[in-house]
Formats: C-alpha cells, sequence, structure tokens
C-alpha cells in the first residue's frame, strides 16, 4: 500500500491556500504536516479528503484516487463535533454504519474502544459501578426507595453529548475515528486539549495503530508529540512547503549543533575563549549552540586540560522545535 | 451511473438515522401528540357546535298540550301521538289533546321540557297561525322548538290532503320530498354553484400542501443546521457524499410528515368510529361525499385519477421546496440562522398557497391555465383545476414536467453547490454567491 500527494493546489480567487504539496509514504507510519496557523495543513487535509475542490494535483492510494470507497480512512477532524442531542450510542452506531460496519460488529468495536478510552461509564451506564450504588432504602426507608429508583433511573440514562467534558467529547470522537479499523488514520490536531492523562491514552493508541500498521498522518502544533511518532515532515508555510522529508535525516543535515554541558563551577570563559553561543545557563548547567563536533570537542579539550570536572556532555541535532522555527521564522506560534 | 450510484450510498443509512432521531426528538414528539389530540378532539368538537337538534336521536320535547283544530281539518292529540308513534325521533315526546284551551295558557304546562301548541286559521289574512309556547323556565332549545313546528305542520298538511280525500298515490305524489339530486362529474360543471366548490376544494387542498411543505421545511431546516452547527459535517463527509446525505434527510423528512398527517387521519378516524357509539356524528361517507361543504358529491367521488394527481403534486411540492429549504439551510453556519433560513422557504410556499387561492377566487379560465403552468404555483392549482375540467389532462401533465424540470435543476444547482456550502463557515450564504459557487464548481467539476 502507499500513498502518494501530488502537486496539490488551491486557490481563493486570487489568494493561494496550498502551492504544489507533494508527498508520498511507500510504507506505513506517521507523516506529520506542520506548519504556523493558517499555513495549509487543515486545506491539504480536506482536498486530501476530497472535501475541497483542488485547483490543481492528485492524491492517490495504491495508484488510485483516494476515495472512501478505495481506502479505508479514519478522520479526527480539527473541528470536533458530535450531534449535541443524540444518545451516543446511536451516533456511533450511526457513523459505523455510514463506514460500512455491520451494527453488531459496531457494538463490538464500541465497546473494545469504550474500554481503551475509558468512556464506558457514558456509553454504558447500567454496567458502570457508579449505577450499583449503594441501595438508598436500606438506608432511608421507603422514601429513600423511591428517591433512589428515581436517581437510578435518571443516572442510568444514557449520556448525550453535550453532557459530556470536552476532553471525553474528543474521545468519542477518536473513536469515531477508530471504528472502521481504517488503514488510513489522519488525525489534525489529535492531542490538542487534553489533560496529560487523557494525551498518554491517546498517544498509547497511536503507538498501537502505528504496530498494527496503519498509514496516519498527523498534524500537529505540539512538536513534542511529532518527534516522538513521525517518521516523516512536511512543514507548510505560507501555504508552501518549506522543509520536507525524513525527520532522522533533516536532523543529521543540521548536524549536531546542541550541547548540554553540566559541570561543577562556573566557566563563562571557557565558553568564551571557543567562541559557544551561550543558550541558557542555570546553576552551571548550560545549553550551548556549537557550530558543529569540532567546536563541541575543543570546549571540552580545555575544560579537561584544566582539570575542570564535567558531569555531562550532551551533544545532539537540534529539535524539531528548533528546525520549525529557524525555517518559519517569526510567524511560528506553536507550542512546544 | 456508476458514480451516480456511489454519489447516493449511505443514502439509507442517513435516511433511517435521521428519521429515528425525529421521532426520539421531545418537541417532535410534543407536537405530533397535539397534532393528534387536536384531530381526535375535533370530531366530538365539531359534533357538538354544529350539533342542533335535527341530528339528535331523540326530541327533548316531553309532553306536547296541543289544542285540538275544529273542522274542516281536524287534528287532535291523538293523531298527532298515532305520527309520533311512526316516527323514532318523537317516539319518547308524548302528545296530548287541550280541549279549546287559550294559547295564553302556556303556564299551565308543568314541566321545563313541555309545550303548549295551537294551530288556528286567520281569516283576515286567510292563513293558518301556528303557536308553539313553552314555560318560561324551559330547556328547551330553539331547535326543538323548531322541529316540532316543521313535525305539526307537516302533521296538518297531511290531515288537510286526507280531508280532502286525496288518495294515498296522490299524497305520496304531492308529499313527495325534495332530495338533492346527486349529479355526474360533467354534469356538474355546469352547476351554477360551482365557483363556490372549486373555491373550497382549492382552500383545503392548498392548507394540505401548505401544511406539508412548512413541515417539512421546518424539519429539513433544523437538522441541516443542527449538523452543521455541530461541526460533523467533516466527519460525515469522509463517510458518505453530500448528495447521499441531503437526500437522506429530505426523504426522513418526507416520511416523518407522512407518518404525522397519517396520525392525524388515524386520529380522526378512531375518534370518529369511538363518538359514533355515544353522539350523533355524522357518517364518513357524508363527509366525503361533501356534506359538510355543501359540495356535490360526483365531484369529491375520489377517482383513482384525482389521486393520483393530487400525490404527484404534492410529491412535487414537498421535493421543490424540501430542496430549496435543504440548500437555504446548508448555507447558514449557526443555529441562530435557523429562522432566517426558513423565511425565505416559508415565504415562497405562502406566496404559492395565496396565489393559488386568489386566482381560483376569480373564476377565469385563462388564471387556471396560467396557474397550472407556472412552476410551484402549478403544485397548489393544477390537480384542482384538472378535476373542476379548467385544464385538461395534456395540461396538468405538462404542469407535471414543468415542475419536475424545477426540481432536477434545483437538484443539479444542489449537488454542485451542496460541498462547497457544507464547508462554508460564517454569514449565510445568499443566492448570489450560491450562484458564483455553482458557476466555480462548473469551471472546475465537481469533487
Amino acid at each position: 500500500m502507499s500513498l502518494e500527494v501530488k502537486n496539490l493546489s488551491k486557490k481563493y480567487g486570487e489568494k493561494t491556500v496550498l502551492e504544489s504539496l507533494s508527498f508520498s509514504m511507500e510504507k506505513p507510519g506517521v507523516y506529520a504536516l506542520l506548519g504556523t496557523n493558517g499555513a495549509g495543513k487543515t486545506t491539504s487535509i480536506r482536498m486530501m479528503l476530497g472535501m475541497l475542490s483542488k485547483n490543481s494535483g492528485e492524491v492517490l492510494w495504491n495508484g488510485k484516487p483516494l476515495d472512501t470507497a478505495t481506502c479505508n480512512v479514519g478522520y479526527l477532524a480539527e473541528e470536533r463535533g458530535l450531534y449535541p442531542k443524540y444518545a451516543l450510542m446511536d451516533q456511533l452506531i450511526y457513523f459505523a454504519g455510514l463506514r460500512g460496519v455491520p451494527k453488531a460488529e459496531a457494538k463490538k468495536r464500541i465497546k473494545h474502544w469504550a474500554a481503551r478510552l475509558e468512556v464506558e461509564e457514558y456509553l454504558y451506564p447500567n454496567t458502570s459501578p457508579d449505577a450499583s450504588d449503594a441501595n438508598p432504602a436500606q438506608k432511608t426507608g421507603f422514601g429513600g426507595a423511591r428517591a433512589g429508583a428515581a436517581a437510578r433511573k435518571k443516572k442510568n440514562k444514557p449520556r448525550l453529548a453535550d453532557q459530556l467534558s470536552k476532553g471525553n467529547q474528543q474521545k468519542i470522537q477518536f473513536m469515531t475515528a477508530l471504528i472502521s479499523n481504517p488503514e488510513l488514520l489522519i488525525l489534525d490536531e489529535p492531542l490538542s486539549g487534553l489533560d496529560p492523562v487523557n494525551t498518554d491514552l491517546f498517544k498509547n493508541i497511536i503507538r498501537e495503530e502505528i504496530t498494527a500498521g496503519k498509514y496516519l498522518i498527523m498534524s500537529s502544533h505540539q512538536m513534542a508529540t511529532v518527534e516522538e511518532f513521525c517518521t516523516d515532515i512536511t512543514i507548510l508555510d505560507h501555504a508552501k512547503a518549506v522543509l520536507q522529508g525524513n525527520l532522522n535525516e533533516i536532523k543529521k543535515s543540521y548536524g549536531r549543533v546542541n550541547l548540554a554541558l553540566k559541570v561543577e563551577q562556573d566557566i563563562m570563559p571557557y565558553i568564551t575563549r571557543a567562541n559557544v553561543t551561550l543558550l541558557t545557563e542555570k546553576e552551571h548547567e548550560y545549553q550551548l549552540k556549537v557550530t558543529g563536533e569540532a567546536q563541541a570537542n575543543e570546549l571540552l579539550s580545555m575544560l579537561i586540560a584544566d582539570h575542570i570536572p564535567v558531569i555531562t556532555f550532551d551533544l545532539r541535532e537540534p529539535s524539531l522545535h528548533e528546525i520549525f522555527v529557524e525555517k518559519v521564522g517569526g510567524d511560528a506560534h506553536e507550542t512546544v | 451511473m456508476k458514480q451516480y450510484k456511489g454519489q447516493l450510498t449511505g443514502t439509507g443509512m442517513v435516511y433511517r438515522f435521521t428519521l429515528t432521531q425525529f421521532l426520539k426528538n421531545k418537541a417532535n414528539m410534543i407536537s405530533l401528540i397535539i397534532i393528534i389530540l387536536f384531530s381526535i378532539a375535533s370530531v366530538p368538537v365539531t359534533s357538538l357546535i354544529g350539533n342542533s337538534g335535527s341530528t339528535a336521536l331523540y326530541s327533548d320535547v316531553a309532553n306536547v298540550y296541543f289544542s285540538d283544530c275544529a273542522e274542516p281539518y281536524a287534528l287532535t292529540g291523538a293523531d298527532l301521538q298515532n305520527a309520533a308513534d311512526e316516527n323514532e325521533f318523537w317516539s319518547k315526546t308524548t302528545f296530548h289533546s287541550v280541549d279549546g284551551a287559550p294559547a295564553d295558557s302556556a303556564q299551565s304546562a308543568p314541566g321545563p321540557n313541555d309545550v303548549y301548541a295551537s294551530i288556528l286559521f286567520d281569516a283576515e289574512t286567510g292563513t293558518y297561525q301556528l303557536s308553539v309556547t313553552a314555560a318560561e323556565n324551559t330547556e328547551l332549545s330553539d331547535n326543538d322548538i323548531a322541529s316540532l313546528s316543521t313535525f305539526l305542520t307537516e302533521q296538518f298538511d297531511q290531515m288537510r290532503y286526507r280531508t280532502l280525500h286525496i288518495s294515498e298515490e296522490q299524497l305520496a305524489f304531492v308529499m313527495a320530498s325534495w332530495e338533492s339530486d346527486t349529479e355526474s362529474y360533467d354534469s356538474y360543471l355546469e352547476d351554477e354553484n360551482r365557483w363556490s366548490t372549486q373555491y373550497i376544494v382549492q382552500l383545503i387542498y392548498s392548507i394540505v400542501v401548505m401544511m406539508v411543505s412548512v413541515l417539512s421545511v421546518s424539519y429539513i431546516v433544523r437538522t441541516v443546521i443542527e449538523e452543521k452547527a455541530s461541526k460533523l459535517i467533516e466527519l460525515l463527509m469522509v463517510s458518505v457524499k453530500p448528495l447521499a446525505l441531503i437526500v437522506g434527510k429530505i426523504l426522513a423528512a418526507m416520511t416523518y410528515v407522512l407518518m404525522t398527517m397519517g396520525g392525524m387521519i388515524l386520529g380522526y378516524l378512531l375518534s370518529h368510529a369511538v363518538c359514533s357509539r355515544f353522539m350523533a356524528v355524522a357518517p364518513l361517507s357524508e363527509m366525503f361525499a361533501g356534506g359538510e361543504f355543501s359540495i356535490s358529491g360526483g365531484l369529491l367521488n375520489f377517482s383513482a385519477l384525482f389521486i393520483i394527481a393530487v400525490v404527484i403534486s404534492l410529491l412535487l411540492a414537498f421535493l421543490t421546496f424540501a430542496i430549496i429549504a435543504g440548500l437555504s439551510a446548508t448555507g447558514c453556519s449557526s443555529t441562530e440562522d435557523t429562522e432566517s433560513a426558513t423565511m425565505g422557504v416559508t415565504l415562497l410556499i405562502m406566496a404559492g398557497y395565496i396565489i393559488s387561492i386568489m386566482a381560483t377566487s376569480t373564476g377565469s379560465e385563462t388564471m387556471a391555465l396560467i396557474t397550472s403552468i407556472l412552476p410551484v404555483i402549478s403544485v397548489f392549482c393544477a390537480p384542482i383545476h384538472f378535476m373542476m375540467g379548467n385544464i385538461s389532462a395534456g395540461i396538468l401533465i405538462l404542469s407535471w414536467i414543468l415542475q419536475a424540470a424545477v426540481v432536477i435543476l434545483l437538484a443539479v444547482f444542489c449537488a454542485k453547490v451542496y460541498t462547497s456550502l457544507l464547508m462554508h463557515r460564517g454569514n449565510r450564504v445568499k443566492l448570489k454567491d450560491m450562484l458564483t459557487m455553482a458557476k466555480t464548481s462548473s469551471a472546475k467539476g465537481v469533487q
């Protein structure tokens, strides 16, 4: 299987919102679409999925135009939505049905994903621990029994979407993307708005999907997350791809220029003498920018020669965050 | 064809889901219950309002103290009692003879359901005068008194004929009652009451078209805007084509409206069946034969052709307004726009309704022809004008073809702009913008 995006372009009148975007995924993995707000990430995704018309270009899945008929796609849209007043179970069965999942199978998958995403209590209120609370009749007599029965009846009613927190709504939306067991999973800002616990929950599922050999396209502003999952990236800026390729190779091309140094005394004279750029310093922990391994080794040699104990010497490639900021300059508004 | 089929894949799923949600919606449930309750209540209420004593099973008059008539046409309380015994309506009323009692002795009538009656000859005018007097505390209605008056005059007339030795045959000949002629459809066209009949039929049909259309429009607008406002469009568009999405919703709205109408009819029939056991209710056959509206039975002898004409026109009306409603709603992004999205289509329906009524009220054949051909208006007028003989079957079919062409054009327009409208965010899209979208879409090909 392969995904190929060729010369995708989009204009609104005279304004170009995407210019000749091309990339491909020859094997399963995660491809990241990065860019500042309004750079064209979501537009690219919408065009890939056929929601927006293209001015030029094509999107191929196994050599055929990408379509819901040719590819089982799961999509977590940037604009999250659910029917606010409809029962969650009805909605999930409906979305599964639209993706061709039979009702019985859909129910099985909903049960599985409800457990994985920890939303069982909203989908199966009668089987959740809360539903079997202590009988109030034992505590307060007949009146209490009636009140308890009424309360249980109310509690056991399936939840509607608008009764859920934003995070839990996002989990249900993630379920809709996963329910058809998609070959290609497109996640537009999947982790935005999630607390750390739920972020980890989502990350674990994404890892499982990668392990299962799925093709993932992810758009995110969280560079750390992208670095964690993605093998290939495209950075978009003002509708154009300014950097593309394998993330490791991109990093290698920048060389190892980030030096983290921890010592037990002030070494500012050495840093100045070696002509190394100081980024930050905190209690003799230095973050430095070097031009390459030679400059870093020169600094290390000076310290060793003067018998200055070095606790940490970590020379690394630049982070994706740094690469991103360098490429899109002052327009960057992403968060790390 | 394959592509077209692919465009509609998932329609059934959208239809079932939308219909189920319509049925589960509390507001819809309450509306449906209210509509059914109204239809159930309409039978007893209209019967009670329209109920005159004449439709009751028995007269409320308990005793009639009749001042016997003298020669030459002697009519006594005993004669009246004999006649009453043969008439079920008067079978519970007792007629007494009062010899020579003056008419003003009504105070002697013992009960509130009793009356004093006399027939006197006025020599000066040469006419008979019937006097029926009730007690001050009478519980009898004007209708009861009127019915009694009719009965007494009829009996007195019969007595006169018998006294003049008119034979049974002659009497039957003379007393033959008037009966409305059940005219054929063709002969009805020559009836001088044709205008009022046509007006009433047009009014009823236009109300039905308006109700079906307005209800459908409100459901379609609500469900489309709700989906857009809930930011679900992108999620849905991964799974289903926009055309399938709107077709599924339109069909669901049509089914729901038909179910509502069916509920109304069922409620009415049920109420009629129950009420007819306890009170005087006009038989259904009489109602449908036009008894309620003084329409000739011949006209409303629902022929298969008439029903087909009505169903096709209703379907075309529904599709026309449903597609416009779908377009109007898809151009909106928030629930605040619901009213404005509904308003435009409702005004169009109201215009069709008013023009159809006004055109019919003129009685002009030219107007009938124009309104039967003019798209949108024709769905209100064509079947009625056809049944009234104002237009030929050919014109009716032409009006359907024109209206169907409008529906197809709207559907094609909808297919061109619907995807763009679904993805639109912001202010409500105006017709001008939609036309631009359609042009752009035509230039590039719909994706």
